[in-house]
C-alpha cells in the first residue's frame, strides 16, 4: 500500500534534492527520446512525430513545457497557499514529465508515420498488424498519459496542501491553460 | 494507558468531574474541562512533543518520519488548525 502510494506521489516520500537530480535526468533523456525517435513535445500534454529534430530543439520543448507548468503552478499555489515553495513546483514539473519518456518512444513507433503519410496521400489501408500496434500503443499511451497527470495534481496537492474543491477547479482551469500556453510558446520556438 | 477524550456512547467531548490525591486520598469533585492539550490524541500529543525536542525543525521531523518536507509541514498546518478550532470552542464554551 505505502509502495502504491509513493509510486503516485514521490513528492510525499522523497527529499528534494533527489526528486530534483531524478527530474533533470528525466528532462535530459525526455530530450534524448524525442531527437533519437523524432518525436515532437509541443504541449504540457502532447507529442507528435515530426521529420527531423535536433536534441536542442527537443530540449527546448521539453524545459518550455516544465516553465510553463512551474510558473502557472506556482502562481496558484502562492495563492492557496503562502507557505508554498518554490522548489516543491519545480520538483512537481519535472516529475510529470518522466511518464513522458515512454510516450515519447512508442510515439516514435513506424506505424504512427505509416499512418500520417497514408493519411496525406488520401489513402488509409492499414494491415491488421498496423491496427494492432495502433490500439496497443495508444491503450499505453493513454496510461502513461493519466499517470503523469496523477503526478501532477498529487504532487500539487502535496507542494500546496491543497484541500477544497474549489482549489482542485482552479488547478483544472489552470491545467488547460497550461497547455494553450505552452503550445503557442513552441509553436514559435 | 490512554486518557479517554471523547464519550464512548456519544463521542461528545469528556470533562473531569472527579481528582484524588495519592498521598492523603482527598478527593476533588467538580466539573472541569480537560486541558487543551489534552484533547488532541495520544499521537498528535507525541506528535507535539517530538517537534518541540526536535527544535521545531520541519526537516529533522521528516528525515525522523521517513517522508518529505512538504508532507511533513502539511501535517503540522492541519494540526494547527484542528488547535485553534479547538481554541475556538473553549473560548466559546467560556462565554
Amino acid at each position: 500500500m505505502k509502495k502504491i502510494k509513493t509510486f503516485i506521489n514521490p513528492l510525499s516520500k522523497f527529499q528534494e534534492n533527489t526528486i530534483l537530480t531524478t527530474g533533470i535526468i528525466g528532462l535530459v533523456i525526455t530530450s534524448l527520446v524525442g531527437y533519437v525517435f523524432n518525436v515532437k513535445f509541443d504541449g504540457a500534454f502532447d507529442a507528435h512525430t515530426t521529420s527531423s529534430t535536433t536534441f536542442i530543439n527537443s530540449f527546448l520543448e521539453n524545459l518550455i513545457q516544465v516553465l510553463c507548468v512551474f510558473v502557472l503552478l506556482f502562481a496558484l499555489g502562492k495563492i492557496i497557499n503562502k507557505k508554498t515553495r518554490g522548489i516543491d513546483i519545480l520538483n512537481t514539473s519535472l516529475l510529470y514529465r518522466i511518464p513522458f519518456i515512454f510516450i515519447g518512444i512508442l510515439t516514435g513507433l513506424p506505424v504512427y508515420k505509416k499512418v500520417e503519410m497514408l493519411i496525406k496521400d488520401n489513402n488509409l489501408t492499414l494491415e491488421s498488424m498496423d491496427y494492432i500496434q495502433l490500439i496497443t500503443s495508444s491503450i499505453f499511451i493513454l496510461l502513461l498519459l493519466i499517470y503523469s497527470i496523477v503526478l501532477l495534481v498529487n504532487g500539487f496537492k502535496t507542494a500546496t496542501n491543497a484541500k477544497k474543491w474549489q482549489h482542485y477547479v482552479a488547478l483544472t482551469l489552470v491545467l488547460i491553460a497550461i497547455e494553450i500556453i505552452s503550445k503557442y510558446i513552441t509553436f514559435y520556438l | 494507558m490512554k486518557l479517554p477524550i471523547l464519550c464512548p456512547s456519544c463521542q461528545s467531548a469528556l470533562n473531569v468531574s472527579q481528582m484524588k490525591c495519592n498521598s492523603c486520598s482527598t478527593e476533588v469533585l467538580g466539573n472541569y474541562q480537560l486541558p487543551l492539550y489534552l484533547k488532541l490524541t495520544q499521537e498528535e500529543q507525541d506528535f507535539i512533543l517530538d517537534f518541540f525536542l526536535s527544535g521545531g525543525s520541519i526537516k529533522e521531523m521528516a528525515k525522523k518520519a521517513n517522508i518529505s518536507y512538504p508532507t511533513m509541514r502539511n501535517h503540522i498546518d492541519d494540526l494547527m488548525n484542528k488547535i485553534n478550532h479547538l481554541k475556538q470552542e473553549n473560548n466559546h464554551e467560556k462565554n
